[in-house]
């Protein structure tokens, strides 16, 4: 118990303060050639071969002669400028669509945005916000022409804004050759950043935030689109009798950390299972690029091999790309909706409940009303953290009226959850 | 039977009355249409002038009233400003704002707008801009030009020419 509630308490020191996460990421991360750095011959080869690109598809992997990625730290602004239309290109109708729908939609978030001091408020908030929708309309014509005029420009000055908070995303598809690269990191933010929403709060509320976005996403959308992965995950958390009760939030926050120090996910889960994340404190664990965090990796996961041998065969299965990754893919979608159906009904069940509580809580006496608030508060948690489940997986049928719907309510649950809290 | 057809004649004669929004046009202008809400007008001579006319939805609990003008506008300035500098651009500024309303037997709201900005070359832009509003919807008529003032005339001109009050944007 005492080691639990130090390790949470490390573990939420690192989550809140700024300097010393981005110390921790810094330092993991120092031995890895970076793409947007230039890397030396050697390095880039060495790199191919390290743990990291292992798990890349020869097909998709760069050639040890490919010196120049096409992201990189001192990009100019014909780079960036060619940049952004591949990305364009690559996400079909992003750019037809770009300045007549999103563009608006975008403006009118950060209008919201600004409007209700840094973060939305419950819905209904803004609906007198006069003169949203001419501003929205209005900058937008403007933008229109100033990338008419000058795309590169344009371009440069976005990515400019967005470059250091998306360059976790960036180091994430080190191994790749340029063109994957590419159509990687675009499909990643046209897939995640652009609900209007989300890329207004990435503009407004800046690094940090779009940071721990990314940072998050990142790690969340390896456990998504490895389909059998989260449902292991639930084995362990129901299973594992020395296992540490994480919410999902935490669980990719610890694992981010550990990737970042060179574990894999595997691994990880291994540590995890196992009760290992407890055995060091998270100030203690060293990259595995050193001798020494070799030597500690080695000791941690020393029974890593007979648990492997445990697993369901079905994890076998998840190799990413292997010959049968399109049906696979297929059966994950499938599932996909199928689960998306059933959370969307469970919400509305819960959505209901709320609903009573909250009449009942009304007309109840002082006493009893506290009690049902509580009530109230607790089955709102259990709808954020579904809300949650059903962004993710409106993030990956790319259904963005969904996304949309979520990412709201979930803006709206977390206000109302704090009031409550505050409250108490 | 008469009668229907009596009326099925009123209807398509309305119809023909008002221009549909993509037929707006400009003399002298080349027309892009951009998508069902929005068109984009470029001066075949002088390539620093634009025009954009869009169309949006509209609150009636939105609209604006002369004796709150001067702090909403202000408060849409301070909006602006801050989503401008977030694109780049620099030294928004609105010159003159008007308040006033077109129409004969329905009036219209008409909100006026002039105004500059340093785009992210450090030129200077001028514009005007139009909201009109209808029942649901407004129509926005907007004029950028490079390096010049808009002035009055050309407003009138290009307000003239589009027939905003005849444009079916519902």
């Amino acid at each position: 118990m005492k080691h639990k509630i130090i390790s949470l308490l490390l573990l939420f020191t690192f989550m809140t303060n700024e300097s010393l996460a981005d110390a921790w990421i810094k330092e993991v991360q120092c031995p890895r050639p970076l793409i947007r750095e230039v890397v030396t011959m050697d390095q880039l080869c060495s790199n191919l071969t390290d743990v990291l690109c292992r798990d890349t598809l020869k097909s998709e992997r760069r050639s040890c002669n490919e010196k120049n990625s096409i992201i990189h730290k001192n990009m100019t602004l014909n780079e960036i400028s060619q940049f952004g239309e591949s990305c364009f290109k690559s996400s079909a109708n992003t750019f037809k669509n770009f300045f007549t729908e999103f563009l608006p939609e975008l403006v009118t978030s950060m209008g919201k945005i600004i409007q209700s001091g840094g973060d939305l408020k419950p819905s209904g908030w803004w609906g007198n916000i006069k003169g949203l929708y001419e501003t929205s309309r209005s900058i937008s014509a403007d933008i229109y022409e100033n990338f008419n005029k000058n795309p590169g420009e344009f371009i440069t000055g976005l990515w400019k804004k967005i470059e250091d908070s998306l360059s976790i995303a960036v180091d994430n598809y080190d191994c790749l050759k340029s063109t994957s690269k590419v159509e990687k990191i675009c499909s990643f933010i046209t897939s995640y950043a652009l609900p209007p929403i989300v890329f207004a709060k990435f503009l407004i509320k800046g690094a940090r935030f779009t940071k721990e976005f990314v940072k998050d996403l990142i790690t969340e959308k390896k456990l998504v689109s490895e389909n059998v992965k989260p449902s292991l995950f639930k084995q362990l958390l129901e299973n594992s009798p020395k296992k540490l009760k994480l919410t999902v939030k935490e669980y990719h926050q610890y694992l981010s950390f550990y990737r970042l120090l060179g574990y894999s996910e595997e691994e990880f889960n291994y540590l995890y299972h196992a009760g290992l994340l407890n055995k060091i404190q998270p100030e203690k664990m060293l990259k595995t690029f050193s001798a020494e965090g070799k030597l500690q990796k080695a000791s941690l996961l020393e029974g890593y091999n007979d648990f492997q041998a445990t697993l369901p065969k079905s994890v076998a299965i998840v190799s990413p790309g292997g010959s049968n990754e399109k049906q696979l893919m297929e059966k994950i979608a499938a599932q996909k909706s199928q689960s998306f159906i059933k959370q969307k009904t469970l919400i509305k069940d819960l959505q209901k409940i709320q609903d009573q509580i909250f009449k009942q809580s009304k007309t109840a006496p002082a006493l009893k009303s506290k009690h049902l608030l509580t009530e109230l508060q607790d089955v709102q948690e259990a709808e954020l953290k579904m809300q949650h489940d059903i962004l993710i997986n409106a993030q990956y049928l790319k259904n963005s009226d969904e996304i949309n719907k979520a990412q709201k309510r979930i803006d709206e649950l977390e206000i109302i959850l704090e009031d409550a809290e505050s409250i108490r | 039977m008469k009668m229907t057809f009596l009326f099925l004649l009123m209807i398509l004669s309305l119809k023909t009355h008002a221009s549909e929004f993509e037929k707006i046009s400009i003399d002298g202008f080349e027309k892009e249409i951009l998508s069902e809400r929005q068109i984009r007008f470029s001066n075949k001579k002088n390539p620093t002038l634009v025009l954009h006319i869009q169309v949006d939805r509209f609150n009636h609990e939105e609209s604006w009233t002369e004796k709150n003008l001067k702090k909403d506008i202000n408060k849409m300035f301070e909006n602006r400003k801050t989503i401008y500098g977030i694109f780049g651009f620099s030294n928004i500024e609105f010159s003159d704002y008007s308040l006033t309303s077109i129409g004969t037997t329905i009036t219209h709201q008409v909100l006026t707008i002039l105004g500059k900005y340093n785009n992210l070359s450090n030129k200077n832009v001028y514009f005007m801009e139009k909201n009109i509003y209808f029942n649901d919807n407004f129509l926005q008529i907007k004029i950028i030009k490079e390096n010049s003032k808009i002035t009055k005339e050309e407003i009138e001109f290009y307000t003239t020419q589009i027939h905003p009050l005849e444009v079916d944007i519902k």
